[in-house]
């Protein structure tokens, strides 16, 4: 038991006094938490600016132009002459798209005639031009229907009848589980968990590059002279009390202070947290038995990070990802739990639902924390073999 | 000065690569496997075949000329007809479906009535970007069946035929994308994350080329060319290699058939300033703590979110000024915004000319890290 208390407080310190774990853990998961959704704060693109081209110069078309500015998206920032002016303004990156009215306008609107109004907007973002597009359909769609309202009244229909039959049916398209399209609240939930699961990665692996490179120059250490077992029990429960805490963190109060919606109860997300805080602990201490040196975690989990974004299906469908790709990715505990997670606390499913994904992350804490084991242990008797070889070659001189 | 030249120091380096199988990656096979394996990601191209549930509540022969129509969209496919609302909405959480989209009861009477019924459609907001596509193509299906409808009921009173097109829908916008015409989400998202990758890996590797000679203890053997030279000479063969890899990735484009329309002087130009802004910071991080396990995490602080602040996916005229601030910090934003003004449209130098500048403002941190590459007292390897 003393031998147990003494290897629990070793293990503590070399992992709360190495400034790289400490910098990276609880840096890295605060820092970040601030950074990342810092650029998202807008949360939607508002405001973008557009010209209109308008060469009909009447009532009409300057309604237009009014309605256009008035939506929460655009903004009329330039009356360019010609369309070539608006495309190269554009081109510039001045404006992020415009609207032409062409000539008879008015004209054409008052006679019943098909009126095209053409916009243009910037496709190299996505959001940007979706931005045009809607804003755009607003002020046409309440133009338009003002007009063929006025048209029916004047044909001698009633008006509330009238406002009604401007089409034959309507659509009620809303947006569910993020009612705001936010941008904060489409990121930051599965990012944060991409960073937890990140620098616990980069910390264990550290903490056994460090060690590997130090039983490779000969020397002993703690972690050597107690049971695999007793080491990786004593480095899971360590590891898996400073993440609790910033799993709190982030899904607690940082959602809190970003306004992303929580349906889960904390109990849900702690169930779910489990197997996957133990299935990133199990496949941390697999990378850092494999790496014999201390600065390789950092820069292997670093470039895995952006594939994994991608291939977690929160941006791109997952049904439209290659599928050895999505093999590969259903290996890393980040996939199945920010799988589970969006389902569980952003769109409000129950927990049976998400059970197939919960079952794989158990599986994957089983398998990579038996692998842990069996890599601790191998290490560790080949140092001592080493060792035993050394003191022999010695007495043998 | 005495010392090695800065040919030697090159050729110093380069040799280094031969004993450093990781730096070897670092410089050449592990950014392509990265690269190809990201454009895999993304090799559909356009979001199609998004499975939608339907409850039809009405079961006339409008419902299912709706339900086709839904159906007929490249994004959605009708691949559930959930018996209730709830059970549709279950499969909606669970992100089996992307939508639900429920037809009233009477629909089909009450559209012959004029009494101009709603069909409720549900999609999941969460995931934008599909979100986007399914609201979208739930627009267009509309569109669709409503524009047959409308113009048939005209025709029946006998108005003549170009006009009935003209009450149908007064005012019709007709939206053209520029700069990316295919509205490709790959297009859209590729050249992004690339860029964003180039960045880690160029400022991994600069750090790890810099920190071996205090890693393996010859430090001062590097420096006797002295600061300046040592700098250069170390960080050279980094900046060819890098730079030599984001023109790579324009050639990859445009095999892709995503032409570079506009200049590639510019391009090239950037990228290379890029490199060499890089080489700077770089060398910033390294010589703020002098180790390299220290160095990277501050380099992953720097770089790893690059990517949210290249101003892809959200603009950058919408981001608070913290963020602005942060990214104008980061060398590949400025040759990002070189990318979006010469890669889909051809803009003059004068518009490129900023964010160029941008890039050389850089080179005023190099005294800062030069003075701080000076000799050890004594050496030993650690």
């Amino acid at each position: 038991m003393i031998r147990f208390l003494e290897l629990v407080r070793k293990e503590a310190r070399a992992i709360l006094t190495d400034p790289v774990i400490m910098l990276t853990v609880l840096g890295g998961v605060v820092f970040y938490s601030f950074l990342y959704p810092l650029p998202y704060s807008g949360q939607v693109p508002r405001e973008q600016p557009v010209g209109v081209v308008d060469l009909d110069g009447s009532v009409l078309s300057r309604q237009l132009t009014r309605w256009i500015d008035a939506t929460p998206e655009l903004q009329v920032c330039a009356r360019p002459g010609s369309i070539g002016e608006a495309e190269a303004l554009v081109t510039r990156h001045e404006l992020a798209g415009f609207v032409v009215i062409r000539e008879n306008f008015r004209r054409d609107l008052l006679l019943g005639r098909p009126v095209h109004l053409a916009v243009a907007g910037d496709a190299t973002f996505f959001l940007v031009y979706g931005a045009v597009a809607e804003g755009a359909a607003t002020a046409a769609g309440t133009l338009g229907a003002q007009i063929k309202v006025g048209r029916l009244l004047a044909s001698g229909q009633e008006i509330r009848l009238a406002a009604r039959r401007w089409t034959s049916f309507g659509l009620n398209a809303r947006p569910v589980f993020n009612t705001t399209l936010g941008y904060v609240n489409y990121v930051v939930p599965a990012v944060f968990l991409l960073i937890l699961q990140q620098t616990l990665l980069i910390g264990l692996g550290v903490l056994g590059g460090t060690q590997n490179a130090r039983r490779l120059r000969g020397e002993r250490g703690y972690w050597m002279d107690h049971p695999a077992w007793q080491v990786l029990t004593v480095r899971t429960l360590i590891f898996l009390g400073i993440y609790a805490v910033l799993f709190l963190y982030s899904t607690g109060f940082c959602f809190e202070y970003y306004g992303v919606p929580r349906h889960a109860a904390p109990g849900e997300l702690l169930r779910l947290a489990l197997p996957f805080l133990l299935a990133v602990i199990g496949l941390g201490t697999v990378l850092g038995q494999l790496l014999e040196r201390r600065d390789l975690a950092t820069q292997i989990v670093l470039f895995s990070s952006l594939p994994l974004v991608f291939t977690s299906g929160f941006v791109w469908p997952e049904h439209l990802v290659p599928a050895p790709l999505l093999a590969l990715a259903a290996l890393v505990p980040s996939t199945p739990a920010i799988q589970a997670f969006l389902r569980l606390n952003q769109m409000g499913a129950d927990f049976s639902q998400i059970a197939p994904l919960w079952t794989q992350l158990w599986v994957q804490a089983v398998v990579y924390g038996l692998l842990a084991w069996w890599l601790l242990r191998r290490n560790a008797r080949s140092a001592a073999g080493a060792v035993e070889g050394e003191t022999f070659s010695h007495s043998a001189r | 000065m005495a010392g090695p030249g800065l040919g030697s120091t090159v050729r110093r380096e380069v040799a280094a690569w031969g004993r450093d199988p990781w730096q070897l990656a670092l410089v050449s096979w592990l950014p392509l496997v990265l690269f190809a394996m990201l454009w895999w990601i993304f090799s559909a191209g356009i979001v199609t075949d998004i499975e939608v549930s339907v409850v039809d509540l009405d079961g006339s022969r409008l419902s299912r000329s709706l339900i086709r129509a839904l159906d007929a969209t490249p994004a959605l496919r009708v691949a559930h007809h959930p018996g209730s609302v709830l059970e549709g909405r279950r499969a909606l959480s669970n992100a089996e479906t992307g939508a639900l989209i429920v037809i009233p009861y009477d629909f089909q009477a009450r559209v012959t009535e004029g009494l101009k019924p709603e069909v409720t459609a549900f999609y999941n907001g969460q995931f934008i970007l599909v979100g986007k596509a399914i609201k979208a193509a739930l627009v267009q299906a509309q569109g669709t069946v409503a524009a047959t409808v409308d113009g048939a009921r005209v025709l029946a009173k006998g108005v003549p035929i170009p006009g009935a097109a003209g009450l149908a829908a007064p005012l019709v916008p007709q939206i053209t994308p520029l700069h990316n015409v295919s509205m490709n989400s790959a297009l859209f998202l590729v050249p992004a994350i690339l860029p964003a990758l180039w960045q880690v890996i160029m400022i991994v590797g600069m750090i790890n080329a810099i920190g071996r000679e205090l890693r393996e203890g010859t430090w001062n053997a590097w420096l006797a060319a002295g600061p300046f030279r040592a700098w250069a000479g170390k960080m050279l063969p980094y900046v060819a290699a890098y730079w030599t890899l984001g023109a790579l990735t324009l050639v990859f484009y445009r095999v892709l058939g995503w032409p570079v329309r506009g200049s590639w002087t510019i391009l090239l130009g950037a990228m290379a300033l890029a490199a060499v802004a890089t080489a700077v910071m770089a060398g910033a991080l390294y010589v703020a703590v002098r180790d390299i396990p220290r160095a990277l995490s501050l380099a992953a602080a720097y770089t790893a979110p690059s990517f949210a602040f290249l101003g892809i996916t959200f603009p950058t005229n919408n981001m608070p000024a913290a963020a602005r601030l942060w990214r104008e910090l980061i060398p590949v934003c400025h040759s990002m915004d070189v990318q979006v003004l010469e890669m889909s449209r051809a803009a003059p130098l004068a518009a490129a000319a900023p964010h160029l500048g941008a890039l050389l403002v850089f080179l005023g941190v190099l005294p800062l890290v030069l003075l701080r590459l000076t000799p050890l007292p004594e050496e030993e390897p650690r």
